[in-house]
């Protein structure tokens, strides 16, 4: 019995008393629930509450004058059933829209803190829209046992990341688990991720969302908000993601998720929106911070309109200190209590937009990210551009800190395989880790994120399979999706009547990409699927497509168990030479860690139409042997011989990749070279060879 | 929720009848927990028709309480509803759970 936690008044039916000012959101005490939120141009607040689903609330409660400190309004109410509760706020303060003040105490509005969210508990199902309390806050009893689980301390030099949607990543039929579409089907496929031997995931936006944002009929199909690039709650799990959402329990059914995944010794990475909310602009609903203080979370021009640096409506005003501190507090609950190993931001460069739109120098809220002691290991990964025109790939304000997204990655190196020219001296720059993007002494060894697919644009295989982009089915006329994707069908558009010689070739090219980016210095990110060639049939924007166009089919995963197999090779192979994630403990005498050859060794070709790019990698092994990979690669559309770098006279060369080979890409043992002599690389093809002591 | 100590020989059978919510959940763990000391415990589950969250966590410090008394629990026969919560959030794999009694008591007289 606490003095401070007993009743001080009465309001009708409901004990109650001030509460905890330094609280934010609802939270359990003994007894009651605390209620605590902050708005600076609140004139009055109340509290209200409903039993769970029903639209009319059964108490609405003002917060007394004597329950504010500051802008904070905080109260507990005592014996309340918690796990029958869903809670809104309504704020009363000044309408000026010029101003940016859009107070409008009608609306019922989400805790912006709620750990639980419902309204949405089900995917899919369709919403009462006469609700005019449509997101709704749930109090949540955080209490878990992690069995000793932390987020991973392993450096983050062994990342090899994933990137996965969880709905989409076992709700097709196909995927063969029970709970499908869900944070409990995931789970079921962490044999399959282990076996694959990627030591990350990365999820796509999991903060709820509405799926129904948005959501058109196209041609008969249902087109919903499938990616969910559109925050309703920043700090609550997307309940439709969990099998047991219906009841609630998503925060346990995603920490399972994550503990288990960690036990597994994979890591959480959460794609996280912090660049705009579901609000949209102007016309856009009043979910939470609209009615809560909408000047100071959202960019506005001096008239009070919406900046749209995001290119979704509005732009969350980063570098204001509340909202900075919500976007920390955020982060450091999801380590904390989700245990989350790190995030991937989304359109990051607006993260150091200062509070008129222009970018900062030194922003505060990427400084505070960098140096905070709860995220002291967390991956900071940026998405270092904005749909505002800012692009900031190389030149990110990173601390030492941040990692990014590394697009020039991507477009060169798709450019060099599809055969253009003047790309030589570019791949050879991405394989060997970026350094004239990022430089090693002030980013460190993880700054560059390596990747040729992501989410956004075409799968691997569609890379490979379509020179155009085919977005009919989502309904803007094929307006949508980027133009600048560098891909190369091979000759044939697509997968009617495909040639069998033209099937060949895009098995060898997804091959080719797969090496590349495995053997890159810097941390390679592959897009869940394209290890078995999934495909979203040439779509290159399927952000609306709850369906067979974005669902992995894991049919395919016997169909090309070639590829399947060839990835799950390469990543084992990676893992296996310390000197690919810049981990080796010293490097052969006479050798330089990282070096870069033509047809001839040591005779880079930077002309426009070489093909022909070597790099040759020299390190330790783990138990301190010298080790030496040699990949070349050949993107011409013919066969070129390359001579391979002498090695120390005790050693020889032998081939263990050579994706000519089809089927047999992965040698069962390599084959010795004769060093006397030259190898023919077959056209658009890569080879990786090891040196073995002789 | 009602509690009875069903049986108490050299097993412990205590059968639950009702929900396991916020309202039930901190006076049933604390009911079962003053019947524990040395004894195996086979919890009937069969008449308990809803586990909330709150519920989840009263069977895991039931478990938990018992393991460091150095006996254990098994929920015998719980309902198709509580099994499919029980295995979407994961506590499946830290609360015994088998299908009937009989074998809960199979499965401490293996034990010994």
């Amino acid at each position: 019995m606490r003095i401070d936690m007993s009743p001080t008044d009465v309001y009708g039916d409901f004990k109650i008393r001030p509460g905890l000012f330094l609280e934010n959101g609802s939270s359990i005490v003994p007894g009651g629930v605390n209620f605590s939120i902050y708005s600076t141009g609140a004139k009055s607040c109340e509290l209200v509450l409903f039993h769970s689903h029903e639209k009319e609330p059964f108490a609405v409660i003002p917060f007394p004058e004597s329950y504010k400190i500051g802008s904070v309004f905080a109260m507990i109410v005592f014996d309340l059933d918690y796990e029958n509760l869903e809670y809104g706020f309504r704020v009363d303060g000044e309408y000026n829209f010029e101003r940016g003040n859009v107070f409008d105490k009608t609306k019922t509005l989400l805790d912006p803190y709620a750990k639980l969210v419902s309204g949405r508990n089900v995917w899919g199902k369709q919403p009462d829209w006469s609700n005019e309390f449509q997101y709704r806050s749930k109090v949540i009893l955080d209490d878990f046992d992690w069995e000793g689980d932390v987020p991973l301390q392993t450096p983050h030099n062994e990342l090899i990341i994933y990137e996965a949607h969880v709905r989409g990543f076992t709700k097709d039929e196909s995927s063969g688990v029970k709970y499908k579409g869900t944070y409990a089907g995931l789970r079921e496929k962490i044999p399959y991720l282990k076996d694959l031997g990627v030591t990350a995931i990365e999820l796509l936006p999991i903060f709820e969302f509405d799926e129904f944002e948005g959501a058109r009929e196209i041609d008969g199909n249902k087109l919903l908000n499938y990616w969910g690039y559109s925050t309703v709650g920043f700090f609550a799990p997307k309940a439709g993601y969990a099998a047991s959402g219906k009841y609630s329990m998503q925060a346990d059914e995603l920490k399972t998720l994550i503990k288990e995944l960690h036990q597994n010794n994979i890591r959480v990475i959460l794609d996280v929106v912090f660049n705009h909310t579901a609000e949209g602009n102007e016309h856009g609903p009043y979910i939470s911070f609209k009615g809560l203080d909408n000047n100071t979370y959202y960019i506005l021009t001096p008239d009070g309109y919406y900046y749209n640096f995001s290119g979704c409506g509005n732009t969350l005003n980063c570098n204001n200190s509340i909202v900075r501190n919500l976007i920390l507090d955020c982060l450091r609950y999801w380590v904390g209590t989700y245990h989350v190993d790190g995030f991937r931001f989304d359109l990051a460069a607006i993260l150091g937009r200062n509070q008129d739109g222009s970018p900062m120098s030194n922003p505060p809220l990427l400084e505070s990210l960098a140096y905070d002691p709860i995220l002291k290991n967390a991956i900071l990964i940026a998405e270092a551009w904005d749909a505002g025109g800012l692009y900031q790939v190389g030149n990110f304000p990173a601390y030492g800190r941040w990692a990014e997204w590394n697009g020039k990655y991507r477009d060169d190196v798709r450019q060099f395989l599809k055969g253009d020219a003047n790309r030589a001296g570019a791949v050879a720059a991405r394989i060997t880790g970026s350094e004239d993007i990022y430089d090693r002494y002030w980013r460190g060894d993880c700054a560059s994120v390596n990747f040729i697919t992501c989410h956004d644009g075409f799968t691997l295989y569609d890379l490979f399979a379509y020179n155009d982009k085919h977005n009919e089915a989502n309904g803007w006329g094929g307006s949508d999706g980027g133009n600048d994707n560098h891909s190369w069908n091979c000759g044939w558009e697509g997968d009617i009547d495909l040639p069998a010689d033209i099937n060949f070739l895009r098995h060898k090219m997804i091959k080719n990409a797969a090496a590349i980016l495995l053997t890159s210095i810097g941390i390679p990110m592959i897009l869940a699927g394209d290890e078995f060639g999934n495909t979203q049939y040439g779509n290159n924007n399927p952000y609306c497509q709850d369906n067979k166009i974005s669902w992995l089919d894991w049919s395919m995963l016997e169909r090309n168990a070639d590829l399947h197999k060839f990835f799950r090779a390469m990543i084992h192979f990676r893992k296996n030479h310390p000197v690919l994630m810049r981990m080796s403990k010293g490097i052969p005498l006479g050798y330089p860690m990282l070096s870069v050859h033509g047809k001839n060794a040591w005779q880079f070709d930077n002309s426009a139409e070489n093909r022909v790019v070597g790099v040759m990698f020299a390190g330790k092994t783990a138990d301190g042997a010298d080790d030496f990979i040699y990949i070349g690669v050949n993107a011409h559309w013919e066969s070129h011989g390359v001579w391979l770098p002498a090695l120390p006279q005790n050693m020889t060369w032998q081939v263990e990749v050579n994706t000519d080979l089809g089927d047999a890409a992965i040698y069962a043992e390599p084959a010795q070279l004769n060093s006397a002599e030259q190898f023919i690389i077959g056209a658009r093809s890569v080879i990786i060879c090891t040196a073995r002591r002789i | 929720m009602k509690v009875t100590l069903e049986r108490n020989d050299d097993i412990k059978i205590i059968s639950l009848d009702g929900q396991l919510d916020v309202s039930t959940s901190d006076n049933t763990r604390d009911e079962i927990i003053a019947l524990l000391d040395k004894k195996p415990v086979i919890v009937s589950m069969a008449k308990c028709t809803y586990v909330s969250s709150s519920g989840l966590r009263a069977l895991l410090m039931i478990a938990k309480t018992a393991k460091s008394k150095g006996t254990k629990v098994i929920y015998a026969e719980p309902i198709e509803e509580v099994v499919d919560v029980l295995k979407m959030t994961g506590f499946i794999k830290m609360l015994h759970c088998v299908g009937s009694i009989a074998e809960a008591e199979r499965e401490f007289s293996h034990a010994n």
